[in-house]
């Protein structure tokens, strides 16, 4: 399954493979639409009992803004964000924008007990 | 330690181990100022390279257990009592009485655990390498020395190790992840592994492949392994001793094929007698009645009493111990006062054979089944039915040739009829629930047609419709596998129950809608009503939500039900009751069922108690369709093959599971599914043909229903074709 990487260009975000580019929306749309530039999970007691997390009593602070473009992507995200435009405005936002950063939050909603 | 259990010490020590490598004696974990016990007076030992499986239902304790063999157990429990682990050298670690930091030290080195919810645990923003890094820094071992180890658990449980390790968790599947999480709890080389539910989440061929894996594992590594688990068929396969757990208890303890073939508590035996299993006489399966006690309602006496058909006065009065219950069977124990009697008046149909099955007798029945049903016009009629997702192209595959598309289900006809029963089994990402929600109308075909009663269901309401949208969408219902998700959980239990009479009996008196109501509730065991009907969700059991989602369902008056993985979460002593329940309302309301599955005991006793079908589902096609006993004792095709190998049984003959009838433990990616049949990148009897070619649902002989495969055909020039790489060439063409 090809990958998708995050790519920067004039502050907006792109996800790209080799054969193609995909537009997700500006960097600052993105952190604001997730929450802000920190999102914290929270792990309970046993999961936090892992070697592998290094946490704050169970509390581990993401930088949004580093994550989103760090993070690669499937292409079974891209084939769903392909199905919604960058024109369309949802929430003064393009749709395609909105969907990436509720599937960008689901990546991360996946992991601990709560997130924040 | 000393404890203050009102029970005193019930148990006795383990006469079967000779080399215990922990031993647990007298543990308790208590809440509320040691007011309540959700571990109660555990003891017992664990032999050194065992595989000890620990079944009991949810809330009875186990995975408390679990925790307190790692003293995690979450605040603000206390855990008393003793656990000694003892070392290779000699040594013996009194686990309750390590710092914090010999502790951090012992779990993961000495005694490591995958544990439920372990597949939330990951770092989202780290690769799998990373995870691996961290855990060998954290204690200090060599980080090179430790990949190299971390790649030969990676084969060892068939995954690509520079894949994983270079991915981060979000783009590995759900057997992918459980599989990392194996290999890093093992990364440390620990003496013991403990799993709890570690594979509840994922589909029955990946639980089942996992668990051959371990087995592997265990003597690979030498590893003592303790696998707690709600599924007792499941850790059956694999364990050298079980234990069940009963409200917080151990009920029984003894070596496998005495727990499977000769129990001795009443609990063990109605469970045994509960599960639904493929190979078992299906009137024999019954439920148990009543549901396991909470933490603060636990019975007096023998905790099992209020559900046992043996109790006596002494039962309610008096704990029995967990003990040695026979002078010739030593390594067996049971806490119950009448084992003899249970072993006399409740009778196993685990290792009895099933109905004898006879194809041409099985293709008759069904022939004349079907033919009685297919009289009518059907009641749904899909057609050639399609749900593609398209997928926008790319700048440079634009100039490149046809659009990608994801094909969720492709090309699937199939016809259910009043009152008809249809089973969709299939692995996770088949397409079951998409198609299922195409045929009641929840998903739009982009090819072919769904017709309800002869009225095209996504043309309703034009000129020419005879049956309005609004009729079709109240006659087709769907109840989901999480009841709990269901239902709103800020109304009452009466208020979720009124809003469909106000579409069926929008004139109809609130007097006479809680009559209804009532009536309904009382119909799907909920009696009193009056004690349920000001209950919000929360304040019901598992069972209980699901009995309410299927009352809200019927008061729609459906003519067809889609159960989506509907027992799923229940209960292993209820799921009968529920699918008792489903049937008889099936017929007293004369509504058909789509029973969505991934499990084919669970499918087989509703296809055969409803004289219905199970219709396999593989990469958005349906491969094979007939009757469950049919598919049971002559699949066709391999892929049915491979569920059935899948699905663990409680035969102890049969039990010592032979490889997996397959090449490739992972289903191929949906988005671009193999071509020609698309089975043939894991069957074990593909030959080349099938890489070109797909062959089609057609009617077989000798027996009921259809198979999607050439090697039913004697003519095919499958028989001339060469096997692919690392297929067998197995078997002549049929006569």
């Amino acid at each position: 399954m090809a990958r998708y990487e995050p790519e920067c260009a004039d502050e907006t975000l792109f996800l790209s493979t080799d054969t193609e580019r995909i537009e997700i929306g500006t960097i600052d749309d993105i952190v604001a639409a997730i929450g802000g530039e920190t999102y914290t999970i929270e792990y309970d007691e046993k999961q936090r009992t892992q070697a592998w997390l290094d946490t704050d009593e169970g509390r581990l602070e993401i930088d949004v803004r580093e994550t989103v473009t760090t993070l690669p992507h499937t292409e079974e995200t891209v084939s769903k964000l392909r199905e919604y435009d960058m024109e369309t405005d949802r929430y003064g936002l393009p749709t395609r924008t909105v969907e990436f950063t509720n599937e960008f939050v689901d990546i991360l909603e996946q992991q601990g007990t709560t997130t924040t | 330690m000393s404890t203050d259990s009102a029970a005193g010490n019930r148990a006795a020590s383990d006469e079967g181990v000779d080399d215990p490598i922990l031993e647990i004696d007298d543990a308790n974990v208590t809440y509320n100022d040691g007011e309540t016990y959700v571990l109660n007076d555990a003891s017992v030992s664990i032999d050194r390279r065992e595989i000890l499986g620990i079944v009991g239902e949810s809330g009875s304790g186990k995975s408390m257990f679990a925790s307190a063999l790692l003293d995690a157990v979450p605040d603000p429990g206390v855990l008393s009592g003793q656990i000694r682990y003892h070392r290779n050298d000699g040594s013996t670690v009194d686990v309750l009485e390590l710092s914090d930091e010999e502790l951090r030290q012992f779990r993961w080195e000495e005694v490591s655990m995958v544990f439920q919810g372990a597949m939330s645990s990951f770092n989202p923003t780290m690769k799998i390498r990373t995870h691996f890094t961290e855990t060998l820094k954290t204690h200090d071992r060599s980080v090179s020395e430790g990949i190299d180890f971390a790649r030969g658990l990676l084969e060892n449980l068939y995954l690509e190790p520079d894949r994983v390790l270079d991915s981060y968790p979000h783009e590995l599947s759900g057997g992918m992840q459980q599989r990392a999480l194996i290999a890093l709890s093992m990364v440390l080389n620990p003496e013991v592994l403990v799993m709890d539910e570690p594979t509840a989440a994922l589909d029955l061929l990946m639980q089942r492949s996992i668990l051959q894996l371990l087995d592997d594992l265990q003597s690979m590594y030498d590893l003592t392994i303790v696998f707690i688990t709600h599924d007792l068929p499941l850790v059956a396969s694999l364990a050298d001793r079980m234990a069940i757990i009963y409200a917080f208890q151990f009920a029984e303890i003894g070596p496998r094929d005495s727990i499977i073939g000769d129990s001795a508590h009443p609990y063990t035996r109605k469970l045994l007698n509960a599960t639904p299993n493929i190979d078992a006489p299906l009137v024999e399966m019954q439920p148990i009645d009543g549901e396991g006690p909470a933490p603060v309602n636990v019975p007096s006496g023998c905790r099992f009493h209020p559900r046992c058909s043996l109790a006596t006065e002494k039962c309610r009065a008096e704990d029995p111990q967990l003990d040695v219950f026979d002078e010739f069977d030593t390594d067996h124990r049971a806490a119950c006062h009448h084992w003899q009697e249970a072993r006399e008046e409740i009778p196993l149909n685990a290792g009895k054979a099933s109905d004898w099955y006879d194809a041409s007798d099985m293709a008759d029945r069904t022939t004349n089944t079907q033919q009685s049903k297919t009289d009518g016009q059907p009641l749904l009629s899909l057609t050639n039915v399609d749900v593609h997702f398209t997928k926008e192209q790319g700048l440079l595959e634009r100039f490149s040739g046809d659009p990608d598309t994801v094909r969720a289900v492709d090309d699937v006809s199939l016809d259910i009829q009043e009152q008809d029963l249809v089973c969709l089994l299939g692995e996770s990402g088949c397409g079951k629930t998409t198609l299922g929600k195409t045929m009641i109308g929840l998903q739009r075909p982009t090819g072919g047609s769904v017709e309800y009663r002869g009225q095209d269901i996504w043309t309703a309401d034009g000129s020419d419709s005879t049956i309005s949208h609004d009729e079709i969408r109240s006659a087709l219902q769907i109840i989901h596998q999480d009841p709990g998700s269901a239902l709103n959980p800020n109304r009452r239990i009466v208020d979720i129950l009124s809003e469909p009479l106000r579409h069926t009996h929008p004139n109809a008196s609130t007097n006479e809608c809680r009559s209804r109501i009532y009536s309904l509730l009382e119909r799907v065991g909920m009696t009193p009503p009056e004690d349920f009907i000001d209950r919000y969700p929360h304040q019901l059991s598992g069972g209980e939500q699901q009995r309410v989602v299927l009352a809200r369902a019927l008061l729609m008056n459906p003519n067809a039900i889609l159960a989506d993985e509907a027992i799923s979460a229940v209960d292993v002593s209820l799921r009968i009751e529920i699918m008792d329940l489903m049937l008889e309302l099936q017929s007293e309301f004369d509504t058909s069922f789509l029973f969505i599955s991934h499990d084919l005991s669970n499918a087989r006793y509703f296809a055969e108690h409803g004289d219905g079908r199970i219709a396999v589902m593989y990469l958005g096609e349906i491969v094979e369709i007939g009757s469950a006993e049919r598919l049971i004792h002559d699949p066709r095709h391999p892929y049915t093959e491979v569920l059935r190998w899948a699905t663990p049984n409680l035969d102890l003959d049969a039990m010592e599971a032979d490889d997996p009838p397959i090449r490739e433990i992972d289903v191929p990616d949906p988005v671009d599914p193999p071509s020609g049949c698309r089975f043939h990148t894991r069957c074990p009897v593909a030959r080349e043909v099938c890489r070109k070619e797909q062959p089609e649902l057609q009617e077989i002989n000798d027996g009921d229903g259809k198979a999607a495969c050439f090697r039913e055909h004697p003519d095919h020039e499958y028989w001339d074709s060469e096997p692919v790489e690392g297929a067998q060439r197995r078997n002549e063409p049929p006569n």
